[in-house]
């Protein structure tokens, strides 16, 4: 065969050989890699955070302060069942956003987590809890950029749920923010917990 | 140029028919729709009797009173619309909504219904919320707030949401 | 010759041409933004749902209203406002805008005040608006030119909403302000 077929030949196969070669060096490289499935860790250590110190996420900045039972709501006037009683946590939060942002609204995306109380996908029944400002009762507050203000988080949960001494471990959490297309806004992807705070449960019963 | 013209005749009025439709059928999945659901007035006299979503509502009286009179808050006069409502043929379900109209400063301006205003009291024996799904026949009387000397002959539209886009004016 | 010449400035020039198209394309938020009808403090300013007069701005640290007294970690802005509405009853809604950061207005202090309440035509409600801010609010961007809107709804998207140009940095700061609960009327 001619020098100029081989060539010309060569020339109209090439975008094809470059791809099976391609793949054959992969498929190579892949062996003793253990092939191309995606690996999993067994394992995903969250790192602590301090008591009383902020845990900047891209929502909202949240410093967990206390943590403590009480048969008294902040309200002044909400008792609790039989066999129930309140948890109160106390938390100082500020907006990261550009806007005003409800501390609880979405199941998907709750600042924080704590374990058979608040977990993320579990979406929370309203009269189960209720948010107040520390400072004037005030319920349902917002937090807004550049003010950072502290909120009680008051959970209905049983009276043997927690005791005193008891070491609770507080998820915060954190996501990727993407601009929304169908809905205005935001939308939050990729909710995980990135921190946990170790806190001591107080009883103020 | 007429050359052109002449070459081109038939492209240049299929553009000048296409064009224009292009812009119809571009209207077709919303505009219409929209347009076909927006509410269409019906004018009913004083006393007339009319069939409207299986209910026969005739307006009896409809009074403007000045507010002075009864202690309504401070430059506001009060408007007082009584019906007989006879419900014979009701749908399953519907929404019922009655509200005071007047376009006498220029612009079509409306106000809703309010239980209480000043020390005007409605006779016990009448409705003061408008129901046209339980059959039967009752007298209605709604009571509306409106600015002093600025509704001197207003109407009353009633809207039965399944019965949209009809919609009746009385006065 | 000559003529390929031109066709290719001409596809040059097309190429041109749709990439500006393209680059100009208006943003989402461009698209939906509200039509805002802009005017200054003692102006009576009409929008297509209602008619505002904001009578006076000013800044505070501590706010009294009724029974209730705000304090807060940073700052109150204070505004005075008439608002009627034009053709129906409608809500009141409030925001501060700073360099596009959005402060609401707060409902710390429950229906005294005159966002959060609903206007009718002919019946002005006067009263004040309360909106917390960072305490540094004044350094920050936006602060000569923060915009005060106010609409008729949370999501003023194509709404004809009202705007007001503020400088928050020659604002008056008070200390403890009494303020009036909204009322009918003017002001």
């Amino acid at each position: 065969m001619p020098a100029e077929t081989i060539t010309s030949r060569v020339r109209t196969w090439l975008p094809l050989i470059a791809a099976a070669g391609v793949l054959a060096v992969a498929g190579v490289v892949a062996i003793p890699l253990g092939g191309w499935d995606t690996v999993v860790p067994e394992s995903t250590i969250i790192p602590e955070h301090p008591v009383g110190e902020p845990f900047v996420s891209h929502r909202v900045s949240t410093s967990i302060d206390d943590l403590y039972l009480t048969d008294v709501h902040p309200d002044g006037y909400s008792e609790p069942e039989a066999g129930e009683t309140f948890l109160v946590l106390v938390a100082t939060m500020e907006s990261e956003t550009d806007g005003p942002e409800i501390p609880i609204a979405s199941s998907s995306f709750y600042p924080f987590t704590i374990p058979g109380v608040i977990e993320l996908g579990v979406a929370l029944d309203g009269t189960s809890y209720s948010t107040l400002l520390e400072r004037d009762g005030n319920f349902g507050p917002v937090v807004v950029p550049g003010l950072a203000d502290t909120l009680l988080f008051v959970f209905v949960v049983p009276s043997s749920g927690f005791a005193d001494g008891d070491v609770v471990r507080i998820g915060l959490t954190d996501a990727t923010p993407e601009e929304a297309d169908i809905i205005e806004g935001t939308r939050w992807v990729d909710v995980h917990i990135a921190v946990e705070v170790p806190i001591t449960v107080r009883d103020e019963r | 140029m007429t050359a052109w013209l002449q070459k081109n005749r038939w492209f240049l009025i299929a553009l000048v028919v296409l064009i224009p439709a292009a812009f119809v059928v571009s209207l077709i999945p919303r505009f219409f729709p929209y347009f076909a659901d927006q509410p269409r007035p019906e004018a009913v006299e004083l006393g007339d009797v009319v069939r409207y979503s299986g209910v026969d509502i005739q307006l009896t009286q409809l009074e403007v009173l000045d507010g002075r009179g009864f202690d309504a808050p401070a430059g506001a006069d009060v408007v007082v619309a009584t019906f007989s409502i006879d419900v014979i043929d009701p749908p399953e379900f519907t929404i019922c909504d009655v509200t005071l109209v007047s376009d006498e400063s220029g612009v079509e301006r409306e106000w809703k219904s309010e239980l209480f205003i000043g020390d005007y009291e409605t006779p016990d024996y009448f409705e003061t919320t408008c129901n046209l799904t339980d059959v039967g026949r009752y007298h209605l009387q709604m009571v509306f707030a409106v600015p002093h000397g600025e509704v001197v002959d207003p109407e009353v539209q009633v809207t039965s949401s399944d019965a949209l886009p009809r919609v009746l004016r009385l006065s | 010759m000559k003529r390929r010449g031109w066709s290719i400035l001409a596809g040059v020039a097309l190429l041109a041409a749709a990439y500006g198209v393209t680059a100009t394309i208006p943003s989402s938020e461009l698209v939906k933004a509200p039509f805002g009808v802009r005017g200054a403090i003692g102006d009576r300013i009409v929008s297509q749902p209602m008619i505002v007069t904001v009578n006076e701005v000013f800044l505070a640290d501590e706010v009294e209203l009724d029974l209730w007294r705000g304090t807060t970690n940073g700052v109150w802005f204070v505004a005075d406002a008439t608002i009627a509405a034009t053709v129906e009853r409608e809500g009141v809604d409030v925001e501060l805008y700073l360099d596009g950061v959005e402060y609401p207005s707060s409902s710390r202090a429950d229906s005294s005040t005159v966002d959060g309440s609903v206007v009718d035509p002919g019946f002005p409600m006067t009263g004040p608006i309360l909106i917390e801010l960072p305490a540094d609010v004044v350094d920050r961007p936006g602060a000569r030119s923060a915009v005060l809107r106010i609409s008729t709804g949370s999501d003023p998207r194509l709404d004809s909403v009202i705007e007001l140009v503020i400088d928050l940095t020659q604002l008056d700061t008070d200390g403890s302000v009494e303020l009036e609960p909204t009322r009918p009327g003017e002001r």
